[in-house]
């Protein structure tokens, strides 16, 4: 019989973090005072405009996390989260009016849109 | 017997039905939520409220038998739909263009703009199709606000042009988060009035006004964002300006139509000109009601119960000062924990520190944001005293929170299909 191994650790085929995603993170995890262990993402939401993702410090790992090594930088989500997450790149563009993250492929796991067809709204 | 109409997300019909029952008055409760949600000792009926005209035609048969003294609308959406059962029943009423004006800036601005009251100029335009010279009849500084918001959400102040062109994309961004894509957006702009700003309490019969309670707003409220802070009563202001306010607010009521009923209305005053901000056919909303009960002794719910439903009420008498500070949002992000709420609630003269956030919620700044952190209520023997006692009980509060980092979804799926 073979036995699977689980483990709380994720690859780059779960999410892939560009090279740009990742120097930000970096960044952004020794620029802040705050006591975090690393960059958590996280979804929320749902109703007619679809999730939001969104990423904040992590402060603790918890018993429901995965995390991504990154180097300089630890990747967290939940399982919830990458239940939507799975096959996603996280990449960061900053075009000099706005800077931030973006998510590519996060409905490679779900399908659809992430967003209500119910009232024909338009999202 | 009064029927109450509330929609199921309201958070004032607890208060409502505790106050009929304080008072002794049967109440009828009406509500669009699961009969599971209500009590099962309230007589009540579940009606599908999201068409005025079809859900008061269904309530007005199903009351049928029912001897009704008043129907009473919680909350600003079903305002209509109680006016037209008043009228279906008989009952003292509004007419609905002035129920309508009420609940629409743009409707409200119309009706006053030609009366000999002071009315800011205005515009309305759609958020992301305006020209420059749209906006001719304004003047900077202007406060630009969606038409169809509350509390405060997407009111910003611009002090020049490309200031109100931000402003409006970030309306645009806040209705299109708030409503779907896809559609057209109207913001009304506005000449900004400066002055301190004030809030009247009021119930409309008998073709007049009689003031509940005229509340103070002692911080200034200049912008670029106008969520509210504190509100104190009784007034400070000099009893000639306080008449002036009642006299303007009766007059506008009547420009509107409003004839009966409670009213709620904002108005700036800039020395001696007073400005209508806003009047609304319904109590403050939230926990700001409470503080009426702290300087009077009687629910605002209810004293409103017992004026609709014709029980003898003694005149107001406000026993002593008291005030409310809506907590502001320190800065967006996700609650961590919030510090010093002992020291806050051991400050002489403060009552409740009432906290409405958990660790691991999400806190939004105005005017994206809506939503207070908490509320802190002090009552003491001046306005004075009490607004010092909540600036004192503030200065120990830390809302500490983690801070949101910017990201968004790419559109990949458009290119899946």
């Amino acid at each position: 019989m073979q036995v699977q191994e689980f483990t709380n650790h994720l690859t780059d085929t779960d999410i892939r973090v560009t090279e740009a995603a990742g120097k930000k993170m970096s960044e952004l995890v020794q620029a802040t005072d705050e006591d975090i262990c690393g960059i958590r993402v996280y979804v929320a939401g749902g109703g007619c405009g679809g999730m939001t993702y969104g990423m904040t410090y992590a402060e603790s790992e918890t018993e429901y996390d995965k995390v991504l090594e990154g180097g300089d930088f630890r990747l967290y989500a939940d399982v919830v989260a990458l239940q939507y997450l799975e096959g996603a790149e996280i990449d960061y563009v900053d075009d000099g009016i706005q800077a931030t993250f973006v998510f590519h492929n996060v409905f490679q796991s779900v399908g659809g849109t992430g967003a209500c067809g119910g009232c024909g709204a338009a999202h | 017997m009064i029927v109450l109409v509330s929609p199921a997300s309201s958070y004032r019909t607890s208060v409502y039905i505790a106050a009929a029952e304080r008072q002794s008055i049967p109440v009828i409760f009406i509500t669009d939520g699961e009969p599971d949600l209500v009590r099962s000792d309230i007589s009540g009926l579940k009606v599908d409220l999201s068409n005025s005209v079809t859900a008061s035609r269904e309530i007005v048969e199903r009351l049928n038998g029912y001897s009704v003294d008043a129907v009473i609308g919680t909350d600003d959406e079903v305002v209509e739909i109680a006016n037209r059962i008043s009228g279906a029943l008989n009952l003292p009423h509004n007419p609905i263009s002035a129920v309508r004006a009420t609940r629409s800036k743009e409707l409200a601005r119309q009706a006053l703009q030609h009366s000999e009251l002071n009315t800011p100029n205005f515009v309305v335009v759609d958020v992301d199709s305006y020209t420059e010279q749209d906006l001719d009849v304004l003047q900077f500084p202007c406060v630009a606000k969606p038409t169809s918001l509350s509390a405060s959400r997407g009111v910003i102040r611009a002090d020049n042009f490309e200031e109100l062109k931000e402003a409006l994309r970030r309306i645009k961004e806040i209705l299109e988060k708030e409503y779907g894509t896809g559609q057209t957006f109207k913001a009304l702009i506005e000449d900004y009035i400066p002055g301190t700003e004030h809030a009247l309490e009021g119930y409309l019969s008998l073709q007049k006004l009689e003031t509940i309670c005229l509340f103070d707003k002692p911080d200034p409220l200049e912008g670029p964002y106008f969520e509210e802070t504190y509100y104190v009563t009784p007034s400070r202001l000099s009893a000639s300006v306080q008449e002036k306010i009642e006299s303007v607010i009766y007059k506008a009521c009547s420009i509107l139509g409003l004839a009966v009923g409670p009213i709620h209305a904002e108005v700036r005053v800039d020395g001696d000109q007073i400005w209508v901000l806003e009047i609304a056919a319904r109590t403050i909303g939230g926990d700001c009601a409470r503080l009426f009960e702290l300087a009077t002794d009687i629910g605002l719910e209810e004293y409103i119960l017992c004026k609709a439903a014709g029980k003898q009420t003694s005149s107001i008498e406000m026993k002593q000062a008291a005030g409310v500070l809506m907590i502001p949002v320190p800065s967006n992000g996700i609650v961590r924990r919030i510090e010093g709420v002992t020291n806050a609630q051991a400050v002489e003269q403060v009552l409740e520190v009432r906290l409405n956030v958990r660790e691991g919620q999400m806190l939004t700044m105005w005017p994206e944001g809506d939503m207070y952190p908490g509320f802190l209520f002090a009552r003491g023997g001046s306005p004075e005293q009490v607004e010092n006692a909540l600036r004192t009980a503030h200065s120990h509060l830390k809302i500490v929170t983690m801070p949101i980092i910017p990201a968004q979804v790419a559109p990949d799926f458009q290119n899946s299909d």
